[in-house]
Formats: structure tokens, sequence, C-alpha cells
């Protein structure tokens, strides 16, 4: 049967833009489902930074018991997992949703319905966490990480910590269904042209983070049955051997995770960076390899957060641990290669993306020092811990995020964000940030445990506190003045030109917003030859400047 | 060298397991090893089904898509109800019934019917009948904002528009300055 023989094609049109709420709830476009997953991250962001903010004010003063012990263990579990399960992971994977199938050409993820149902899980299993404060019992209140025997029934009663499983679990498989459809997407599913060592570097970043998600999430699933079985029977707690396994089982999952919420930003900020330095990022062979390397090296290292059961092979996980420098070198030469010498412009993204730089630096290099077991065995189960995780995951990936987020917006909505606002909230976040971190260095340093509802003027741990509690003052405000930013912009609305910023990868090349299948004849993929395609027709056009070149359509690497 | 995609992912797989040989050579016990192990063997089970799928000729661009996903969120509420059986009483993991003979209901209708022409989807102009097809599929923007097309000075048209040239040369030479400042105390202090 030849092609001929076959009965014409029936036009149907794939995505057709319906409005809210069907077109949205039951959408299977790619770019629909990001904003899903990412809007619902952001506003439990908003949830879990007013629980941290309620946490800050009960100890800006010694003594206070605005919330009792109970409750501030339900408020720091609930704030802890929610940043990590609920918000975190979901921007990473989200992130690479929306961008990896416009950067690589794609007219949509692979599998979307299953992408869809994805995101519905991670919903499911949010309300299911969180329904955990309208129960008797009150929410999970074991810590994010739920040792056992203190998160068996036997210690931990009531439905609140059940409820807090099942939600992980949810949100565990969701992810793992988005991270697996665009991994799929990215290695399969490339338009002619976009060969593999043609990816933008975000689209690595996203390929080696859906990797660990996929090598790593099994593991969590694996744990939440090991809990859900204890919960059932608390007496295979009684046996050592299944709390240490726990243990093990858990952070072969918890140790990626926080690379899987950390290397798309990384990817974002690489973008931001060169784009705002006008030049082709430094280096992008290496930091491709580095990526790789550091993903696997991040797989090996879970054990250092065992170091004081005396349960892991210490000097593997510490030799692991420390080797994480040299590919992290690598992205952080190749930052400062790409911003030295570049003609930079200071646009409110660039801003986010140059405060990342140091302030991951600071999260990265006091988690070298608590790889050395000599150094964990005194800080561990201390606000040292605390500052460290905030340094990497508040100072550092969130301010990626906030990179990407203010970079992509104009793509994603087709509306330009305020730049003064913009720039008043990058202002209070990084000294929100530093005032609210720092400290508390000092105050592991000092003694203070994590997880205490209050403490003793005696202790002394005023003064510290206070400083922190005024500096997440500063954070809630300039949360306000996001948001603020955000109402403003879609109620007072500037279009977006299709690349406002000169970006140098595909998605810049399509309309803003991108139309349902990403690229169609009026908005065509330009010739793919390198890893920023148009920075490539830039310096092209620079090249030949005053003899005009048609519009570079043809998407099959070949020369002009 | 452009890597295969299954590669990357089994050579990934193969710098995990690199490691694993390392933990061993450092006497990590049988949890350990065993933990990795089984995570390796997930992701080189997903390298060899790239593999497989860019054999079978599974790759490239996936033009036909599903048109609706609504059987999905039946599929999760039953998921969730199965969940909170567990976590309360079985008989609300029975309601899960309900949206799962929905999901059955829903799911072939949302795929597209056979011998249709997906648009507009293209990847490249080269595709007339698609082009043809275009002008009749306006696009007319998502409910958060309005599209605009390209204009005529983006580099996918024609030359680039000027660039605002803020200068690091200011930068550059305190860097250097810097440099020589501390050769030459170095110097002194010799």
């Amino acid at each position: 049967v030849t092609a001929l023989d076959q009965p014409p094609a029936r036009p149907v049109p794939v995505n057709p833009a319906r409005s809210f709420p069907a077109g949205w709830l039951d959408t299977t476009d790619h770019k629909r489902i990001a904003l899903l997953t990412l809007g619902t991250a952001l506003t439990l962001l908003v949830a879990m930074g007013g629980l941290a903010l309620t946490m800050r004010t009960q100890l800006a003063q010694p003594e206070m018991h605005i919330l009792g012990a109970d409750t501030y263990d339900e408020f720091f579990t609930i704030h802890g997992s929610g940043m990590i399960y609920l918000v975190m992971t979901p921007f990473a994977i989200g992130l690479g949703l929306y961008l990896v199938p416009l950067q690589i050409g794609a007219v949509n993820v692979a599998a979307p319905r299953v992408t869809m149902l994805g995101f519905w899980l991670y919903l499911a299993g949010a309300a299911s966490m969180l329904s955990g404060f309208l129960t008797s019992g009150g929410a999970g209140d074991q810590g994010w990480y739920s040792y056992p025997p203190l998160a068996s029934s036997r210690h931990s009663p009531g439905p609140g910590v059940d409820l807090w499983i099942l939600g992980v679990t949810l949100v565990a498989v969701g992810m793992l269904l988005m991270a697996g459809t665009v991994l799929w997407t990215a290695l399969l599913k490339r338009a002619p042209g976009v060969t593999m060592l043609r990816l933008p570097v975000l689209s690595w970043s996203v390929v080696v983070t859906n990797l660990m998600v996929i090598g790593a999430f099994p593991s969590l699933l694996v744990a939440m049955a090991i809990l859900a079985v204890g919960r059932i029977n608390p007496a295979i707690f009684d046996n050592n051997m299944w709390n240490i396994g726990y243990q093990h089982v858990f952070w072969f999952f918890g140790h990626p995770v926080v690379y899987v919420m950390f290397f798309p930003f990384v990817g974002a900020v690489v973008e931001v960076l060169s784009t705002f330095a006008r030049r082709r990022y430094f280096g992008y062979k290496p930091t491709v390899l580095a990526l790789l390397v550091f993903a696997a090296l991040s797989m090996s290292v879970w054990g250092h957060h065992m170091f004081t059961t005396g349960q892991s092979s210490n000097d593997y996980f510490s030799l692991t641990s420390i080797l994480l420098l040299v590919p992290a070198g690598v992205e952080y030469f190749g930052f400062l290669a790409t911003v030295i010498g570049g003609r930079l412009v200071f646009p409110t993204p660039m801003l986010f993306a140059l405060a990342f730089v140091p302030q991951f630096l600071v999260g990265g290099l006091t988690g070298i020092m608590i790889s050395m077991p000599a150094v964990d065995y005194q800080v561990t189960d201390s606000y040292f811990i605390v500052a460290h995780w905030h340094y990497t995951l508040a100072a550092g990936s969130l301010f990626g995020f906030l990179a990407g987020f203010y970079f992509w917006f104009p793509k994603a909505t087709g509306l330009m964000l305020r730049e003064d606002l913009g720039k008043a909230h990058f202002w209070l976040w990084l000294v929100g940030t530093n005032v609210t971190f720092l400290p508390m260095f000092y105050l592991g340093l000092h003694g203070m445990p994590r997880r205490i509802p209050t403490y003793l003027p005696t202790d002394g741990f005023t003064a510290a506190n206070l400083t922190a509690t005024v500096g997440s003052a500063v954070l809630g405000l300039g949360t306000v003045v996001f948001l603020t930013n955000l109402l403003v912009s879609f109620c007072a609305r500037r279009p977006a030109p299709p690349d406002p910023w000169q970006g140098h990868t595909l998605e810049w090349a399509t309309s803003s917003p991108p139309p349902p299948t990403n690229f169609t004849p009026e908005y065509p993929i330009p010739k793919v030859r390198s890893f920023a395609p148009l920075l490539d027709l830039r310096e092209l056009r620079e090249q030949h400047r005053g003899a005009p070149i048609g519009p570079a359509t043809d998407a099959d690497g070949s020369g002009p | 060298v452009n890597p295969r995609p299954g590669l990357v992912v089994c050579g990934w797989a193969l710098l995990n397991a690199v490691l694993v040989g390392v933990l061993v050579l450092f006497r990590g016990d049988a949890v350990e090893t065993g933990l990795y192990s089984a995570g390796i063997a997930i992701v080189t089970g997903f390298g060899l089904a790239v593999l497989l799928a860019a054999a079978r000729h599974r790759d490239g661009q996936q033009m036909r898509q599903p048109v609706r996903s609504s059987s999905m969120s039946m599929l999760a509420a039953a998921a969730l109800l199965v969940g909170l059986g567990a976590v309360f009483h079985w008989w609300i993991a029975a309601i899960a019934v309900y949206p799962l003979a929905a999901v059955l209901a829903l799911h072939t209708g949302e795929q597209l019917p056979r011998a249709a022409d997906p648009v507009p989807a293209t990847t490249s102009t080269a595709e007339a009948p698609i082009a043809r097809l275009a002008g009749t599929m306006p696009y007319t923007g998502s409910p958060l904002g309005n599209s605009v097309p390209l204009p005529d000075d983006h580099p996918a048209r024609a030359a680039p528009r000027h660039v605002p040239h803020h200068s690091a040369r200011g930068w550059r030479r305190v860097f250097v300055l810097l440099v020589v400042l501390r050769a030459v105390l170095g110097r002194r202090r010799k």
C-alpha cells in the first residue's frame, strides 16, 4: 500500500485553544499541564511560606507560645514536606515540562495524558497531605523524612501521618510519570537537526534531573511502603534493621532529590546569564559532561545523611560527597567565564541569576563541610544544617527558579511583568534571604538544635533568632511585592513580543504564548546548528550585514 | 560525535555502576550496594527501552496526539479514593469503581481519530500541505494573553535589533589591576 492509496487525511486541530476550565482541566498540551503544575506549586509556596513565617514569629523571642509544641511539629513537618514534595520538585519538573518540548522543537510532550495523570496525582497528593490539618489528631508531625519508629502508629497515632504517607506516595508517582514522559520526549521526540549535542543546557539539565528521578524516586515509594507496613504493624520497627533500612531507602531518594530541585535551575541560570551577557555560554560540552557526572555522583552520596548512625560506609560517602566539588566547579567556571567579558544588561531575571551564583555557593560549600564526618558529628541536627539547607534550596534553587520565572513569564503568558516591582522583589528577597538564613549558621554552631518550638532566655539564641525573624518578615514583604507584580501584570496587560530578551534557544522563535502545537508554518522552527540556534542566526546576519538572508526555516540541519 | 540517546542513558547507568564498584571496594554493606544496584537497574531498563524504541523508529516528531485527558482526572480520583480507603475505611475504596468506570468510558474517545491530520503542527515549512491548512486555522492565543507575530527584525526573519552595549571593560580593568597589584606586592615580600 503506497501513500497514494491511502484516503486523504482529515485536518483535525490538536490542542485547540479552549478557555478555562475545560480547556485547561482536560488539556493534553504540555504547556498547560506545566502551567497548572507551576501554578499549583506557586500557590503552595505561599502557603508553606505562611507556615514558616508563623514558626519564625514564635522563635523571635524566647519562651513564646503562639503555637503549641505539637502544632509546631505539624508546622515544620508540613513546611518541610510541602517545600520539597509539593513546591520545589514540581517547580523543577514543571519547568522542564514547559520548556523542553519547545527547546527541542517538539509538537508536544510524549504521552500527554500520562503527563496529565501526573499532575492530577500531584494535586491529589497535595490535598491529602494538607488535609491532615482537618483531622482531630492534626497533620503529620514526624518531620519531612519521617523516620521510624517515630512515624509508626505506636508513636504517632492518628490519621495525619497516614494521610502524609498517602500524599507523598501520590506525589511521587505523579512526579515519576511527568519526569518519565519529559525524558522520553527529550531523548526521542526532537525535531530534525536537534541532536543530543545541540540540546540547550537547560534541556540537558532536565535530562539529567529526570534520569535521577527515574533512578531514585522508586526508592521513595519503597520507603513509603515500609512506613505503611509499620503503620499497620509497628512491631517491625522493634527490629533496628528496619529503622536503618528505612533510612537507607529514604535517603537513596532523599539526596538525589536535592539535585532534582537544583539542576533545572542551574539550566535556567545558564540561559539567563548567557542571554543577558549577550554571548554564547562558555564551556557547553564540559558543562554537559559535568551535569552527567554531577548527577551520577549525587546518586552515590546518600549515606552522608547517616554518618551519626554508624551504619553507613562513612569513608565512601564522604569521598563521593567531596568529589561533587569537581563538576560543581566546572559549572561555576562556565557561569563566570560567560559573564566576564560579556555585554551585561541587568533586568530582573539577570539579577536573580547573578544572586544565585554566590548564594548557592554558600549552600554548596557548607554542604562539603558537613560531608566530612568529623564536622557532621558536631553540627548534625543543629541550626547549621537548617542554614545550609536553606542556602541550598531557598537562596540557591528558589533564586534560580525566580530567574527562570521572570525570564520565561513573557513567553508563557504573552504578558510582560513590571520591571520596577520585579527589582523591588529581588532586593527585598536578597536582603531577606541572607538576614534570615545567615544567623542560623551562628545558631547552629552555638548549639541550637533544629525543630525546637522555643528556647530559654539564658540560651544565648535571642539576638540571632530575632534577626532571622526580621529577615523572614522582609521575605514576606518581598513575596507581597511579587504577588502584586503578578496581579498588576495580569490586570493592566502589556503584551510581550515573541523574543523580548533576544534569547538564544528555540522557544524564542515562536509566538508569546506559543501556539498549541508550539511551531506552525506561521511560527516555524529556525535552522538548528548548535545549542543556541537563534544566536547562530544573529551571528550569521552580522557576518552578512547588508546582504539579506531569507527566513531560516529548514530544520533539517542543512546549510543555508 | 553525537551520542545516541539510549547510549546516554546507559552510559550514565554505567557511570553509576563504576561508583557501585568503588562502594564495594570500600566494603559497603549489602543494603547499600543492593539499593544502589536496584536504582541502576531501573535506569538501565529505561535506557534499553529508549534504544529499542529508536531501533524500531519510534523516535522523531509525534504528530498524532490525544485531544482530551478527562479520563486521567478520573484515574487520579480513583487512586486517591483507594488510598483514603486504606487510611480510613475500605468502603471508601469501593467508591473508586465509579471513576474507574468513567475512565473506561472516556479513554477511547480522547484519541485522535484514525486518518486524521493533526494541525496546525509542523517541523518545517517545507510541509506545504500543512502550510496551506494553517490559513484556515488562525491561532487566537491562550486566555492568558494574545500571541504576537514574530516581528520583521527577529533573527528567524531578518537582521537583529540594536543590542545595548553595557561594557564589562571596567570590571576587566579592575580585575587586571588587582592581579598586577598582587604580583607587585608578592615580589616586594620576597
